[in-house]
């Protein structure tokens, strides 16, 4: 796979690459030199701070959680049966990823919110979803979950179905091909779209803020602690991002850590889709 | 007992049926494309007829009529599938590949371990037993993958080109584990190889467009070849003709004296065969001396080719099989007229037949 190539790259490639590289980076660094780094440990410690991120990693746990259990089933279903009107339904479930986030928000709290389409039902029920913490994982859930699907479809596409065919022909029920073969055979992707999920679910905002408001400790997570520190406290609002930065290059790096260790015939499947996803 | 198939799938241009003695193995031979593979879905359970009914040792697999039916999905069959890659599970050990059938259907851990050790020793692959699947070369993994298929214990086994795929120095020794194990087993091998079906094959099937075109031992079949793709596996000049006195007349002006001629049956086509060696060639004109036995047959070359040691000349839809001091010496180029010298006596005939998939009972 690492071959080198023998035709070598024109160089305006290389210096488009560089610029785009650069583009990426540059803020980045822009942050970490802003950083207040006498008042660093206080500044990222402090109750509100903390709260933020403890909820922040808690409900991108719960999340990613729901993006699997949902997930799967529906990448299962779109790579492997066949019905009219899937390519209608693919889209549909793609839709989260170029729809604005706040659009996003707004139309979970037309279906969960108090006036919303489910809402009477589940406050009959004595449930109330809008600005609560549940509100927070459905919002993260509702913009994550096709970063899931998209990755895990890819890579039971490139998995194919000759060995589930072969393991059926050996007498194994559905259920049993799919914990025994099928599952095993797409671990990698579907371990790269959970954590591209939980990235995405630590980054939400905008549903967020719609759907679920901004209380302290119970529906601020981290971006939205930034977002409000941002004017009132212009050093907190760095030192936290600085936090977040560094979640992310862990999530990243974890995710990629794992690719050696996969097998030759999911690395691709793995390494494609996770691309694919990250790219959209 | 066995298994009795009729099945026809427009779809695919398939319309079949035989049937597979208990404890025989039947070869199915054929062109590329000729839809063998979609017969041996049909019968595991990937591909669904459109009409048709299939019966294994009193089960039903499949009975449908116009898209509509029962059809036994593919882990109720009791047919384990082996193709022409092993397709091991990647994440499991050889062991844990063969034990998975007798797993799949509740046998508990330690006897499905049990069992799978004694299969692969069975395939001679004892020793792989520990091993991933990334980490066997292709006959290894055909061997795992065949104690796979037999720790199954399939009522039917069916096996798509099982040999296609390997190293030619591994070719051999698969053979004879293949004709080890399938002695006295209910078995459907495809397969192109005319070796194969020989050594492994108590009967051949031969396919064509979808259609069983050949049935019989295989030594019967290679010796009187209905079509001209049998013929060309048995390594036979095949001519179709009819009957004239004792001459047999083919379609495009070709006539030779035949043996058997009054053997024909009325309104029969009759079949000619007799191998390239028969044939010995020679410009037009040359040499006019007799060749007393020696059919004298114009052609117009369409093809030369190296055959082995020999150099092949085709013309008029026949083979002959020259030496290559010959060739050089006729000096022949594609497009010349030829005389094709056959030997009379090298030529066998007999009616042709319209052989169904059906054992001769």
């Amino acid at each position: 796979m690492s071959r080198s190539n023998t035709v070598p790259l024109p160089r305006w490639v290389l210096a488009g690459a560089a610029a785009g590289a650069l583009f990426l980076l540059l803020p980045l660094a822009a942050v970490a030199a802003e950083v207040n780094w006498a008042e660093f440990i206080p500044l990222v410690t402090s109750e509100s701070s903390l709260a933020a991120l403890s909820l922040s990693l808690r409900t991108a746990a719960a999340s990613t959680l729901l993006c699997v259990l949902l997930g799967v089933p529906l990448a299962l279903v779109l790579a492997r049966a066949r019905f009219p009107g899937k390519r209608l339904v693919r889209s549909l479930v793609l839709l989260p990823l170029v729809l604005p986030p706040v659009v996003g928000g707004i139309a979970l709290l037309y279906t969960f919110g108090r006036q919303g389409l489910l809402g009477g039902a589940l406050e009959a029920m004595g449930v109330q979803v809008a600005f609560s913490t549940a509100a927070v994982v459905l919002a993260q859930t509702f913009v994550a979950l096709p970063f899931l699907v998209l990755t895990l479809e890819g890579a039971l596409r490139t998995a194919g179905t000759r060995y589930e065919a072969v393991a059926a022909t050996l007498g194994a029920r559905p259920w049993t091909v799919l914990r025994r073969v099928t599952v095993p055979l797409v671990l990698p992707g579907l371990a790269s779209g959970a954590v591209l999920s939980f990235a995405r679910c630590l980054g939400e905002f905008g549903a967020t803020l719609a759907f679920a408001g901004s209380l302290q400790g119970v529906t601020r997570t981290l971006p939205l602690e930034i977002y409000l520190q941002r004017e009132a406290d212009a050093d907190a609002a760095v030192a936290l991002s600085l936090v977040l930065v560094l979640v992310a290059v862990v999530v990243v790096g974890l995710s990629y850590r794992s690719a050696p260790a996969r097998s030759a015939d999911t690395r691709s499947a793995g390494g494609r889709s996770a691309t694919a996803g990250a790219a959209d | 007992m066995g298994l009795r198939i009729e099945a026809v799938l427009p779809e695919r241009g398939i319309d079949v049926r035989f049937d597979v003695g208990d404890g025989e193995t039947v070869a199915l031979l054929g062109p590329n494309g000729a839809g063998k593979s979609t017969v041996v879905s049909l019968l595991a359970g990937l591909v669904h007829a459109d009409d048709g009914r299939a019966e294994l040792n009193g089960t039903t697999l499949f009975h449908r009529t116009k898209g509509k039916g029962m059809s036994l999905p593919a882990y109720r069959r009791g047919t384990s599938l082996l193709a022409q890659e092993a397709l091991l599970f990647p994440h499991l050990s050889a062991e844990e590949n063969v034990a998975f059938g007798p797993r799949s259907t509740g046998v508990p851990r330690r006897k499905a371990q049990a069992a799978a050790r004694r299969w692969l020793a069975e395939a001679d692959a004892a020793a792989l037993a520990a091993k991933r699947p990334g980490e066997l070369s292709g006959g290894q993994a055909q061997r795992v993958a065949l104690a796979r298929a037999l720790a199954a214990e399939p009522d039917l086994l069916l096996l798509d080109e099982p040999m296609a795929a390997l190293d030619v120095e591994t070719v051999p020794l698969m053979r004879r584990l293949l004709k080890r194990v399938l002695a006295g087993r209910s078995a459907l091998i495809v397969t192109h190889d005319v070796l194969d079906a020989l050594t492994l094959a108590n009967r051949v099937l031969v396919m064509q467009e979808g259609r069983i075109v050949e049935s019989g031992p295989p030594a019967e079949v290679l010796r009187r070849p209905q079509n001209p793709f049998t013929a060309s596996l048995a390594g036979l000049n095949l001519v179709r003709g009819n009957v004239r006195g004792n001459r047999l007349l083919a379609a495009g002006g070709l006539s030779f004296a035949v043996p058997d001629a009054g053997a024909g049956v009325q309104g029969v086509p009759l079949l000619a065969v007799f191998p390239p060696s028969a044939i010995a060639v020679r410009r037009p004109g040359a040499a006019g001396t007799a060749n007393p036995g020696r059919e004298i047959l114009g052609v117009t070359v369409t093809d030369l080719e190296p055959q082995g040691d020999r150099i092949r000349v085709r013309g008029a839809g026949l083979a002959a099989d020259i030496s290559p001091a010959a060739a050089a010496e006729l000096s022949l180029v594609v497009g010349e007229e030829a005389e094709f010298l056959l030997d009379a006596s090298a030529v066998t005939s007999y009616p042709a037949s319209a052989v169904p998939g059906w054992r001769t009972v």
